[in-house]
């Protein structure tokens, strides 16, 4: 079959010139449409169901909204699990589906459920599903601020509920509208909302209660529609208008009459603009200011809608009031197209090293010009590959590219052709030239395709990578796989089509200097080790062990961390702080790190924004720092980490704060991913938060006695302080009221009571009534809070409740539908899956569980452990999967194997490279290994195929190696060279991102070396060895 | 070479040792590939891990709760100190009532002698001294007319009397002095043990203030539920009218007390009220017994000491930072 296509597309070259062309364009169409980011999106398919229920504490939210809204998922096709959290008026459900589904499948299931239980769910309450986003989805934050000498048109200033006025309503309904966005989301500042503040001394002097007035305010605020009628053949519509629109028109409202005298508003009550209740604050270097982000929507490109999201709030800012200003303050553009160019520069510096050795070697530039043709046809295949599947350009997924490695299988088969030619010597005629082309690609196709094939092989067990790690190397190795592919087609079509038609005239081959010199040094070399064999097979093992021990003293992390070049800080406070308590401290910590020369802005959501994305309670702060450019740093060479544990070291000195360090990217993942991020979890399902408290706390004690424990720790889950208004049944009812009153008129003086909307042309604002803040504020004294009486007399609310100061949980959490309680350890110096058989024992012994509840393990070690479970059986299937197709491309098992020698020897010099570069094992340079192991094995084949070739012809053993060896010494070279200076530039780079690709490419070239110098020594011995006694080489043909 | 071809491979090339090596290779490059899969942790978590790790040790070492904050860092803080001191706390509380008149200061004048009102001047409304004529009545049994005096000064609030009318003892006028008028205020169970007469009140209404002591209390008169207590207030300036609704806070308890501190200095740590004392760049928080209060200032019966350095202000900014060890992201 291979002959058969070789023949078509040598003889129909032109054709298959026309195909490249067309590999070109689609390529280059394709790239347009390809959805470019910094890193792979690890966001599993889930959907966020927030509920916003404005006063319900913890225990509320989770009674009235999120159990039902728990309860009406269960049963959802491709249902993976459903987590969820009740806070201080939220509630979020979070609904994760199997890998695969398909998002929009799953929002429109969860909406109808959700649609039936509506009426399940106190009234008001509305359950939103979150925007359709990614944990990439938070591409671009922007800050409203005004200018000092910046007026209102009344004259005023611009404070924190005009800046927010300015963003809800001038910036946001633009911003919305760009392409890509699905949300924009605000926090910061206060919602104008339209205060009417009673005194309670004047409404006990008219009878007037909170209701009277909620209901006057209610029915006087509406226009209504009544008609039209016909007058002298014109329509006229006939309306009645009653919206209130101003201060003055509330305060002339009638709420009843006493004794014939109308008594207003204004009689009883002040009205005025007010600042909401809020849940989320905004500060930006050590001031209060107004924080947007937009959310880009799934499977859009990051890029091209921050780039847009940008030029749009360029003309924004033309729109808004005289000083106000409004910043982009976060655009991941800025990251994406560094790593991007990252990735680039690696690509581009790799492709013109590989053309400069492909020139150097083949000693033709044409040659070499055709070679180095496969890496933009191969690229532009992958691309549309890549688009057409659906997997985005990053780091990761172009991370492991090697041009080197995609143009083995071509440089192969144009090395023997050029051998081939030049041994001519003289022009052929067109005829003779096209056999010969074909005559020698034929004889070396086999060989390099084996090669191709096998390096695609080593990559599938990638593929069976789960999870996070699965999320983040599927790309990677389809990618690869896409590439090696593409370049396999293309050494078998275009390149040899190019060849008859390229290489016409007469092929001059000039040895290049440097392979000449290569051979000068190798025979000797080769005749040396040949007789010194014992010494140098001893030698190899001694090394192979060596570096055996050495891979278990190097570290070892997960996947190297993507630095971002930002810094993000959660800043923590006790449970319970209040949110303007919280802007205070947030003030002196954001004027801390402005102090630091490297860094340029400064900025912090306090809490949660208006759409719940992360639900932090007031006391978490998410601290985004924006560093500057590195000249500009007085020490361009201080490393980011160094600068993080400078801040660290700063900040901890203020008080009242904890600190987690991350990155904007890195955090929004964990917030969305969030499960148990310690090695091991022990969950404690069950019903009462008492009691699941205690069976956790005995978790935490049996276990924290082991050996190897760290970190062990109960989730905290109270703590949050609480008035609590507790009414006494009896005296309630001995004076008329019903529960119901009393608990009407607390949330109302306390908490405000919504009474209708003031519209503004298209803004609108709502109505509330509430006591004045210097009232409501003081709760010993709002006891005396006179309530009033239907006999029309009053009653002091001391009389009908009681105050108490009580804690509740500050969150109730659930899994499943049920109520959990996580207690989780880390494990240091100790096997993991026999550390957490002995935890399980241990508790299983010591921990009485009551009927009702239960453990659940997880955590990292689960995750690890299937990992390296399905690893260590794909891997070996793998193995031998290659070994089997060795065996078929030789027919024989030795030499099979002595190919397959090359591979361990060649993981020494990866071993070795990551020592020598101080570097960690990671599942990154886990990735070169497997690179590396296809490399070698290529290298062997090369070799080998070629020995046996001759010793068939001349049936010499030690002629055949010699000869065979010296004449593949070019190839062999080449292929190596090549696919290690390939990733030079990727090993050398330290741009964003590089820390990445760093791993890989790091193993790749040490192990390239190592294996070459092998392949080129130790496999002729071994072949010596191990065919000494075979007269013959197997017979065939 | 046919290399797609298959041949059974002859028995003689499997020999043991080659399976061996094959299993050597197998194992070693799993091992070496993917040992990595084992026990790491992503950077995330091992910088939480320090975060943790501090937090536990801080969790260990509960007992010694102390925060150390740097002078200026403390003044960025907005940390406010003084001394513990003694003072007076005034305790009050707040009730509402009705003014009412005076029950010496309204008047229906009637005629002595029944006959025919011959002249009534006064109009309602009009200020009168003590012995004015209000009107004058032409007695049946004498024939004689006699004038009709106002028996205290006031203003006349009614008038049911017209020229030509019979008296017949039926009211002519009616009387009132607002410069005095009385407060009474309804005190409910949860607060008539506080209240007694004598103590003084401050009462506002409409921006005016002034202050009265309590001079009666008494049960209310159509057995409801509460007691009222009443207050003599004078209205020389005429802005306490009767049936307005005022506030009072009642002066319940006014004391000197060896130590006080202001309530903002109060915190509660694991239960217990504390206020932090100050010692150069230390802060301790001090569990304290609270006597009386009020709005402003804290009774200490126990825990501090005179002249000690507490916390005034931001105090929460120190319990912040003694608690922090259990402030976690919660996600």
């Amino acid at each position: 079959m291979m002959s058969a296509i070789l023949r078509i597309s040598i003889e129909r070259r032109g054709l298959m010139m026309g195909l490249a062309m067309l590999i070109i364009g689609t390529g280059i169409w394709r790239y347009q449409l390809l959805p470019i980011d910094a890193v792979p999106d690890i966001t599993n398919v889930q959907v966020q169901i927030n509920t916003v229920a404005p006063g319900y504490s913890p225990l509320e939210t989770e009674q009235r909204i999120t159990y039902p809204v728990e309860t009406a998922l269960s049963g959802l096709p491709n249902l993976s699990y459903t987590r969820s959290l009740s806070r201080y008026g939220l509630s979020q459900v979070t609904v994760v589906f199997e890998e695969g589904t398909d998002l929009y499948f799953a929002r429109n299931v969860i909406s109808n459920r959700l649609s039936s239980i509506k009426s399940n769910l106190p009234q008001g309450l509305e359950p939103e599903l979150g925007p359709i986003a990614t944990g990439l989805g938070e591409i671009f934050m922007y800050t409203v601020t005004a200018e000092d000498d910046a007026r209102r048109v009344d004259g005023s200033p611009f404070d924190a509920m005009a800046l927010r006025e300015v963003q809800d309503w001038i910036i946001k309904p633009q911003l919305a509208l760009v392409k890509g966005v699905t949300e924009i989301n605000a926090i910061g500042g206060f919602v104008k909302q339209y205060h009417v503040l009673p005194d309670p001394q004047k409404m006990l002097t008219f009878g007037i209660s909170f209701d009277d007035l909620q209901q006057a305010l209610q029915r006087n605020n509406s226009n209504r529609g009544a008609g039209y009628v016909e007058r002298n053949g014109q329509q006229l519509l006939v309306r009645s208008e009653g919206q209130l629109a101003t201060i003055d028109e509330i305060y002339q409202l009638v709420i009843k009459h006493v004794a014939s005298t109308p008594v207003r508003v204004s009689d009883v009550a002040d009205v005025a603009i007010g600042k909401e209740l809020r849940t989320g604050a905004a500060t930006r270097d050590g001031a209060e200011t107004v924080i947007g982000t937009a959310m880009m929507l799934v499977g859009e490109n990051s890029r091209d809608v921050a780039q847009g999201l940008a030029a749009k709030l360029q003309s924004i800012q033309q729109t808004l009031p005289e000083g106000v200003n409004v910043e982009a303050v976060y655009d991941r553009t800025t990251l994406v197209d560094k790593a991007i160019n990252t990735v680039q520069k690696n690509l581009l510096e790799g492709a013109l090293l590989v053309i400069v050795i492909l020139f150097l070697l083949l000693g033709n530039i044409r040659a070499a010009l055709i070679t180095a043709a496969v890496i933009p046809l191969a690229m532009l295949m992958t691309i549309t590959g890549m688009q057409r599947m659906g997997v985005s350009a990053n780091l990761m997924s172009l991370g492991a590219l090697d041009f080197g490695l995609i143009v083995d299988g071509a440089v192969i088969i144009v090395e023997n052709v050029i051998r081939r030619l030049s041994q001519v010597q003289h022009e052929l005629p067109l005829k003779e030239r096209l056999t010969l082309v074909y005559e020698a690609t034929n004889e070396v196709i086999r060989p390099s395709l084996f090669g191709v094939i096998i390096i695609t092989a080593v990559y599938i067990p990638l593929f069976t990578l789960t999870g996070v790690e699965g999320k983040m190397f599927h790309p990677m190795a389809a990618t690869v796989v896409m590439a090696l592919l593409s370049a396999l087609f293309l050494s078998v079509t275009v390149v040899p089509a190019a060849i008859a038609i390229f290489m016409s005239g007469k092929v001059s081959e000039k040895e290049s200097i440097l392979i000449l010199a290569a051979k000068r040094v190798y025979q000797p070399l080769l005749l040396m080790v040949l007789k010194l064999r014992w010494l140098v097979l001893s030698l190899c093992l001694v090394l192979l062990a060596g570096s055996a021990w050495l891979a278990t003293t190097l570290g070892s992390e997960f996947v190297p961390q993507l630095n971002e070049g930002d810094i993000a800080l959660h800043a923590m406070r006790i449970p319970g702080t209040g949110i303007e308590q919280a802007v205070i401290m947030q003030r002196q910590l954001e004027a801390r790190i402005k102090q630091f020369p490297q860094v340029d802005k400064v900025f912090a959501k306090i809490g949660t924004a208006e759409v719940a994305t992360d639900p932090m309670p007031p006391n978490v702060a998410d601290n985004f720092v924006m560093l500057k450019t590195r000249s500009e740093w007085p020490n361009p060479n201080l490393s980011q980490s160094e600068l993080v544990t400078q801040i660290e070291t700063a900040v901890k000195q203020l008080p009242g704060n904890n600190y987690e360090f991350t990155q904007p990217i890195q955090m929004r993942f964990n917030e969305l991913i969030s499960g148990v991020r310690a090695d091991l979890g022990i969950k404690v399902f069950g019903d009462d938060l008492d009691e699941l408290l205690r069976v956790a706390n005995d978790v935490l004690a049996s276990i924290s006695a082991l050996d190897g424990v760290a970190d062990a720790r109960v989730e905290q889950v109270t703590g949050l302080p609480v008035f609590s208004i507790e009414p006494k049944r009896v005296a309630l009812s001995r004076f008329g009221l019903s529960l119901d009153e009393l608990q009407d008129i607390v949330a109302t003086a306390i908490g405000g009571a919504d009474s209708g909307v003031i519209y503004q042309g298209d803004r609108r604002f709502s109505l509330v009534v509430r006591l004045p803040e210097i009232l409501r504020n003081d709760l010993e004294s709002l006891m005396n809070l006179p309530i009033a009486l239907r006999d029309g007399n009053y009653i002091p609310l001391s009389e009908v409740a009681t105050l108490k100061q009580t804690e509740t949980p500050n969150q109730i959490s659930r899994e499943n539908g049920k109520r959990r309680v996580v207690v989780s350890a880390n494990v240091r110096d100790v096997d993991l899956g026999s550390f957490v058989k002995l935890a399980q024992q241990r508790i299983a012994d010591q921990v009485t569980i009551p009927p009702g509840y239960w453990l659940d393990y997880g955590g990292t070690f689960e995750q690890l452990e299937s990992a390296s479970q399905r690893l260590s059986i794909v891997v070996p299937i793998t193995l031998a999967v290659i070994l089997g197709l060795l065996i078929m491309a030789f027919s024989s098992v030795k030499d099979a194997l002595i190919i397959f020698s090359g591979v361990p020897l060649a993981l020494t010099g990866g071993v070795i490279a990551l020592w020598m570069r101080d570097m960690p094992l990671s599942i990154s340079a886990g990735v070169g290994f497997i690179a590396l192991s296809g490399v070698a094995v290529l290298n062997g084949l090369v070799m080998l195929s070629f020995i046996r070739q001759r010793w068939q012809e001349n049936h010499d053993l030690m002629a055949a190696i010699i000869d065979g060896a010296m004449t593949r010494l070019r190839p062999v070279l080449m292929t190596a060279l090549v696919a290690s200076l390939g990733f030079v530039p990727m090993a050398l780079n330290v741009g964003t991102g590089a820390e990445v690709q760093r791993p890989l490419a790091t193993v790749v070239i040490g192990g390239i070396i190592s294996s070459t110098i092998l392949t080129l020594l130790v496999l002729p011995i071994l072949y010596r060895l191990v065919h000494k006694n075979d007269n013959n080489p197997n017979e065939v043909t | 070479m046919t290399l797609l071809s298959i041949i059974p491979f002859t028995s003689q090339c499997i020999s043991r040792r080659l399976s061996q090596i094959l299993i050597v290779f197998l194992t070693l490059f799993a091992r070496t590939t993917f040992a990595v899969d084992l026990p790491e942790h992503d950077s995330s978590a091992t910088m939480q891990d320090a975060v943790s790790d501090q937090r536990n040790n801080e969790h260990d070492d509960e007992h010694q709760e102390i925060s150390q904050i740097a002078g200026n860092i403390a003044k960025q803080a907005g940390i406010k100190v003084a001394h513990v001191s003694g003072g007076s706390i005034v305790e009050s509380m707040t009730v509402y009532g009705k003014l009412a008149l005076s029950p010496s200061g309204l008047s229906h004048v009637r005629a002595r002698f029944s006959g025919v009102i011959t002249k009534a001047d006064a109009v309602i409304g009009q200020s009168i001294k003590a012995g004015q004529i209000l009107a004058e009545v032409e007695s049946n049994e004498s024939l004689k007319r006699y004038a009709i005096n106002a028996p205290f000064s006031g203003v006349v609030i009614a008038r049911h009397a017209n020229v030509g009318e019979l008296s017949n003892g039926q009211i002519l006028y009616s009387v009132a002095n607002y410069t005095q008028v009385w407060a009474e205020l309804r005190l409910f169970s949860e607060q008539i043990n506080q209240v007694k007469v004598g103590q003084s009140v401050e009462l506002k209404l409409n921006g005016n203030s002034t202050t009265s002591t309590i001079e009666h209390i008494m049960p209310s008169p159509d057995n409801s539920p509460y007691l009222i207590a009443r207050v003599r207030v004078d209205n020389s300036s005429g802005h306490w009218a009767p049936g307005l609704v005022v506030k009072a806070n009642i002066i319940i308890s006014s004391k000197q007390v060896a130590l006080r501190v202001a309530n903002n200095a109060i915190q509660d740590l694991d239960g217990n009220a504390v206020v932090f004392v100050n010692q150069g760049e230390s802060y301790f928080p001090r569990i304290i017994e609270v006597g009386s209060k009020n709005a402003h200032y804290s009774e200490i019966k126990s825990g501090l000491h005179r002249d000690e350095q507490y916390v005034v202000e931001n105090s929460y900014v120190i319990k912040a930072d003694i608690e922090k060890s259990g402030a976690s992201h919660g996600h």
